[in-house]
């Protein structure tokens, strides 16, 4: 599972998280929400150690800091919210560059399975750099999903670490990336996702953590945090989460009458 | 999760392809080099004395010269000083993530520049004793400092958080270099030594002073060079993904940066104290490569090596015979082949210096 404990994160002299508390287990999904600027991509940058903070990491038990970068790219995988790449690397080489990085070096076999799981196959002799924002974003997927391609070895889960998975995507490719992440925790790997959609969010999501201003607003299954008082606290206008009748899944629409706005 | 069928293509592969670009440079290495040993001023050819070797006979005094003491150490040191110009362009571009970066246009090699003049110039202060010691390789050292101090100065000046500013890098080189040539110049016309104050060899370079003395004191550091780079090519593959992502990826990116720009002063660093400063090489080779091959390091960089060797033992024989028995300064010759070259990469792709 993943601990984190007292995250405190300083950006340019500002503190923008303070002192947050997260735990995720494997076989699951966690997403992380909240509005602009709550801090949640700080967050995962501070959980995945991109960025200096305060406060522990534990991943399956140990501390992140200790763990070799190298090790850790065996057990984990990070999905930025985009990549720009300077060169025209090919579709299949940057998802061969995923393989090599965690314990599937010389797989190469496994490149169209990945770029299958995120509807890509198509471009795999493409130049990345040719291809359109939603494109790169499930190539990238692909590249990380091919890091940690077994979702358990070992009997020691992976995880993802995905920001923005499916916020370029249209509803077919938002469709089907998250089939693949539910897929992957579905066989013991551990996701944890910022999300911007919260109609996606309580979809895909087993667990839901909401940030508001740098600090945890509210915790739980969708149902739980999906509440009117949560969102509309949170996100500061009146959100009524309305149920669909089968799953009674939480869903959202605009309310405000055109007028309003 | 559709199964993959089965017939469906293998993803082209490019790296089977990029080797056996090796074997061909490596070929044309070869080919250009005895063609090199041949065509000069002189008319001793290689061909005749490895006859009369062959045969048991004496060299002629006028072949030993030419062919021993002028035309190999020449031939060596321009090929010593392509590769590691090629490389260090090759490098410097994964670095910075960009395939501008080029030691001559982003003020590498005029602080290398401005370390050897610095060298030459005040190095007679120095105790004798101390002098004699470090010998002619102060100068080397000299340029390999300036070119460092250039090379880590540009890197903050134009990196944020992982995230080069092309413009800024762009920039700030023009004023790096235009800063370290003026105090070169300084220094120029404060030497009263004639020879220094030939500033056509600092800013275009020249092979003509190749001795076996010069090519000892560069082949260690770039032979070191070339046997380090396959360290760093899997780490500038990550790198062309973010530093961020390239971390996430196993990559010790801290650890790979400090190895490229130590790299890179040290072969141009050495290029410039022994051939001044030659540009566009840096640029033209790993462009037309990562055209050829693609952009991944492993192949790219020792392709890069022999390329740039190629390139410059061809551009050394245009220097020294189209105006025989004059010569012109190398770096003419590499900045008529390379400019446009980088004015095609610039049309090709206006985006990679826009703010986009």
């Amino acid at each position: 599972m993943i601990e984190a404990q007292g995250i405190t994160v300083r950006l340019g002299g500002r503190e923008t998280l303070h002192g947050i508390d997260f735990a995720a287990q494997p076989g699951q999904i966690t997403a992380i929400v909240g509005p602009n600027g709550s801090g949640k991509t700080t967050f995962l940058r501070a959980l995945t150690g991109e960025l200096k903070h305060r406060g522990t990491v534990w991943l399956n038990g140990r501390a992140t800091a200790d763990i070799p970068v190298a090790e850790l790219a065996g057990l984990r995988a990070v999905l930025p919210q985009s990549v720009r790449m300077a060169f025209p690397f090919t579709v299949s080489e940057v998802v061969r560059m995923g393989l090599r990085a965690g314990l599937s070096a010389g797989r190469d076999s496994l490149i169209l399975p990945a770029l299958d799981r995120v509807g890509a196959t198509y471009l795999a002799d493409r130049p990345y750099t040719d291809l359109s924002g939603g494109e790169q974003q499930r190539v990238q997927l692909a590249r990380v999903l091919a890091q940690i391609w077994e979702p358990v070895v070992d009997d020691i889960p992976r995880w993802l670490f995905l920001d923005e998975p499916v916020s370029s995507l249209d509803p077919g490719h938002q469709f089907l990336v998250i089939r693949t992440v539910r897929d992957f925790a579905a066989r013991g790997g551990g996701v944890i996702a910022v999300m911007h959609d919260l109609n996606l969010t309580a979809m895909m999501a087993d667990r839901i953590t909401v940030l508001k201003d740098g600090r945890v607003a509210a915790n739980g299954t969708a149902q739980e945090v999906m509440t009117e008082p949560v969102l509309s606290r949170v996100y500061d206008c009146p959100l009524r989460p309305g149920r669909m009748p089968a799953q009674a899944m939480p869903f959202l629409l605009p309310q405000a009458s055109p007028l309003e706005i | 999760m559709t199964a993959v069928t089965s017939d469906l293509a293998v993803p082209r592969d490019r790296r089977a392809g990029a080797w056996r670009l090796t074997g061909w440079l490596a070929l044309a290495l070869l080919a250009v080099g005895l063609a090199s040993l041949t065509w000069g001023a002189s008319d001793a050819s290689p061909w005749v004395a490895l006859a009369k070797l062959w045969q048991g006979e004496a060299l002629t005094a006028v072949e030993k010269v030419v062919l021993l003491n002028i035309r190999l150490p020449r031939l060596a040191m321009s090929a010593l000083v392509g590769a590691g110009l090629a490389m260090s362009g090759a490098i410097l571009q994964g670095l910075f993530r960009n395939p501008l970066a080029d030691p001559g246009i982003v003020g590498v090699t005029s602080g290398g520049t401005l370390g050897a003049i610095g060298a030459i110039v005040l190095g007679g202060l120095l105790p004798l004793a101390l002098r004699e010691t470090v010998g002619t390789s102060l100068v080397s050292v000299a340029a390999f400092v300036g070119a460092w101090f250039t090379t880590i100065l540009l890197y903050r000046v134009a990196t944020r958080d992982g995230q080069t500013s092309v413009p800024t890098m762009l920039l700030a080189g023009i004023a790096l270099a235009a800063l370290a040539m003026a105090m070169a110049g300084i220094l120029v016309y404060m030497a009263d030594d004639a020879q220094l104050r030939d500033l056509t060899f600092w800013s275009m370079g020249s092979m003509a002073g190749a001795t076996w003395a010069k090519v000892a004191t560069s082949l260690p550091i770039l032979a070191l060079a070339l046997l380090a780079s396959p360290l760093i090519s899997h780490g500038l593959n990550g790198i062309a993904l973010g530093e961020a992502a390239a971390m996430h990826m196993g990559v010790e990116v801290q650890k790979t940066k400090t190895l490229a720009v130590l790299w890179v002063a040290g072969a141009t660093g050495v290029a410039v104290a022994v051939a001044g400063a030659i540009g566009f090489v840096g640029i033209v080779v790993p462009h037309l490569l990562r055209l050829a091959s693609g952009p991944d390091h492993t192949p790219l960089l020792p392709n890069a090596a022999l390329l740039g060797a190629i390139l410059m033992i061809s551009a050394d024989m245009i220097a020294r015979t189209i105006v025989a028995p004059a010569e012109l300064p190398i770096g003419i010759v590499t900045a008529v082949l390379g400019a446009p070259v980088f004015l095609w990469i610039l049309l090709r792709r206006r985006g990679l210096v826009g703010m986009e």
